[in-house]
């Protein structure tokens, strides 16, 4: 983290010196450095962001010059007023043209959602599909497209006079996640020509249904109350609940089939399944089970590992009637 | 806005869902420590799910060890597998902790580690990096690769060959697999002469027999060559006899030593195992009916050699 932070001092930096360098110059050299500007403002840009370093195409590429234009524009008005200041009244810091830090983000922001409207949150699912399945590309198109439906402020907010604000909260945020998610898993079911031809209301019919599947999980599990990590530490099981470490146990040393106990490590036959597996449910450590044995870490969890998963199905079916 | 992709990390909410899921697991356990680490295992792979959904790629969120209670109280376990690519381990650690914990029986067989850093109050999760191999229990997060280089690294983690499943009742016929010879092609007379006395009291002259061997390279450098023998034979309408074998390509020597031949059926149960302790040749034999699968699984150390039939 450290070092993008240092990243963005010197961002900030470099924006910091053209201002001044702006706000020294003639006015018939103010676009020249305004671009400039613009340019080290978007290095940080929320989206269309390049992939792998390589120069933007597409809906990207227009996207990103689109923002550009805007923020030059949004720039020369500042620069405007802060001339028709007079002279003697004006401050010459970075402050006088509103590019503090914090509103860098914003700015940008204001500017994207401006851009995305609905034909080019479509252009982006549309480039998403065309990238292979599972693919680094197709990866950097859905994060993109994401972004950008977050950007867009275009996603709709359904059935909320139904709940109180806190719980309509809770349920849009799992909504959302549950619709995104859903967005990228199926983009390629897309159909442009569906939907008033409006890509958000693929979306957004998507979200409806989602908030109402979580409120009827949330009534489903309303009694649940989730546990935070230390209050984890002091929960006592109830003792009615199937213990399954004990009932492994007895399941191994009993042994019906004889195959835990006749199945050892090379050579040593002294190290068999069920030895090993009574040591870790006693909660051995793997190097307290290998100063034992004499037998390295990695031989014996290779060989308990291999013979967990081989033994698995046998035990699932024998212990199964237990839980 | 709950879920946040920046490409370095990845936050998200932990549903009610994966919470709901995480106790329903954590009740099998009597042990306080074993019942958190499942409950905190479940969580890592539900945020690890939620990333790579996020990201187009659909996983099989209740198809690995971290979801079979079983699996869970054997070994400490949370991964994620992914149909055609592997399995994923997600591994959870606490906001605050500068190492995570990967213990060495999630070492082997999985194609990279997903790393889950959990709130304490476990309403949120970030994936902070990965991992491509594990070598050591506590994995120092300044060691971690970024995520921004993580689907790169998946998309190229497809298996090459899918698995395929050998029809070995077609052999009467005499069809072909790619990588299985008959045995004259392989072996000079003798040598099938020898391995075919020791069927004939079985052998019925009415109902041809068909054979096919594959060779295995197994061990450092590949320096074993294996030859794994399958001999079917009708023994009725839809029954057959199957034997299968394994034994040193080379005349003469031993099999290597703690080679492991392991029979699975149908249900995934082991049902015939040796090892080689001074052994020229393993052999099992059964009988099994048409259209029926069995799984043949030939392992030396951490080598594991895993071959798919059908009757």
């Amino acid at each position: 983290m450290s070092r993008i932070d240092k990243f963005e001092q010197e961002r900030h930096q470099l924006i910091e010196q053209l201002v001044e360098k702006l706000l020294n110059s003639r006015y018939e050299q103010r676009l020249a450095i305004i671009d400039r500007i613009a340019v080290t403002i978007l290095r940080s840009r929320p989206l269309c962001r390049r992939f792998s370093g390589m120069p933007l195409t597409g809906v990207y590429q227009s996207i990103y010059l689109q923002a550009k234009a805007k923020l030059v524009d949004y720039l020369d008005r500042q620069y405007q007023k802060y001339n028709s200041i007079p002279t003697n009244k004006r401050s010459s810091s970075i402050n006088s043209l509103g590019l503090s830090c914090t509103c860098l983000y914003e700015l940008q922001t204001t500017i994207f959602s401006e851009i995305l409207d609905d034909n080019c949150l479509k252009k982006m699912g549309l480039a998403a599909q065309k990238f292979e399945l599972n693919s680094a590309l197709r990866t950097y198109a859905l994060t993109e497209l994401i972004r950008a439906i977050e950007f867009s402020g275009r996603l709709c907010r359904p059935h909320k006079s139904k709940f109180s604000p806190t719980l309509y909260q809770m349920l849009y945020e799992e909504a959302i996640h549950e619709t995104l998610c859903y967005v990228c898993l199926n983009i390629d079911l897309y159909d442009p020509n569906r939907g008033d031809r409006k890509f958000m209301n693929w979306v957004n019919f998507k979200l409806d249904k989602s908030l109402l599947k979580c409120y009827e999980q949330y009534n489903r599990y309303a009694k649940f109350e989730i546990p935070s990590s230390p209050s984890l530490n002091r929960i006592i099981q109830p003792s009615a609940v199937i213990d399954l470490t004990e009932l492994l146990r007895e399941y191994l040393i009993e042994d019906p089939q004889g195959v835990f106990a006749s199945t050892h490590i090379r050579n040593r036959p002294d190290a068999n399944f069920t030895k090993i597996a009574l040591a870790k449910f006693s909660g051995q450590s793997w190097e307290q089970i290998s100063q034992q044995l004499d037998i390295p870490v990695a031989t014996l969890s290779s060989f308990y590992n291999r013979w967990c998963r081989r033994f698995a199905p046998l035990l699932d079916t024998e212990l199964k009637q237990h839980f | 806005m709950n879920t946040y992709i920046k490409s370095e990390i990845f936050q998200t909410n932990i549903s009610l869902t994966s919470h709901v899921q995480a106790e329903k697991f954590r009740r099998y356990q009597s042990q306080t420590i074993k019942a958190k680490q499942v409950y905190l295992n479940t969580l890592a792979v539900f945020a690890a799910n939620s990333y790579l959904n996020m990201i187009g790629w659909s996983s099989n969120l209740s198809g690995g060890d971290s979801w079979n209670p079983i699996c869970q109280t054997m070994m400490n376990t949370a991964d994620l597998y992914i149909p055609d690519y592997g399995k994923l381990e997600c591994r959870p650690m606490l906001a605050g902790e500068d190492t995570v914990i990967v213990p060495p029986e999630v070492w082997s067989a999985r194609i990279g580690y997903l790393i889950v850093r959990l709130e304490p109050d476990l309403k949120s999760a970030e994936i902070i990096g990965f991992a491509r191999q594990i070598g050591q229990t506590k994995l120092p997060i300044c060691e971690l690769e970024s995520l921004s280089e993580f689907p790169n690294y998946l998309s190229q983690q497809k298996r090459s060959e899918p698995s395929n499943i050998t029809k070995i009742s077609s052999w009467i016929d005499g069809a072909l697999n790619y990588g299985w010879q008959k045995l004259e092609e392989l072996f000079s007379d003798s040598v099938i002469l020898n391995f075919r006395s020791k069927q004939k009291l079985t052998q019925l002259p009415i109902f041809p027999a068909a054979n096919r061997v594959k060779l295995i390279k197994l061990g450092k450098d590949s320096k074993h060559t294996i030859a794994l023998i399958l001999n079917i034979q009708p023994s009725g309408d839809r029954e057959f006899d199957v034997s299968i074998s394994v034994s040193n390509y080379l005349q003469d020597l031993y099999l290597p030593e703690g080679l492991e031949l392991i029979i699975v059926d149908r249900y995934s149960h082991p049902v015939m195992i040796a090892q080689a302790n001074q052994t020229e040749t393993i052999e099992f034999r059964f009988s099994a009916e048409l259209q029926e699968h069995f799984t043949v699984e030939i392992s030396l150390d951490e080598q594991l050699i895993v071959e798919n039939f059908i009757v």
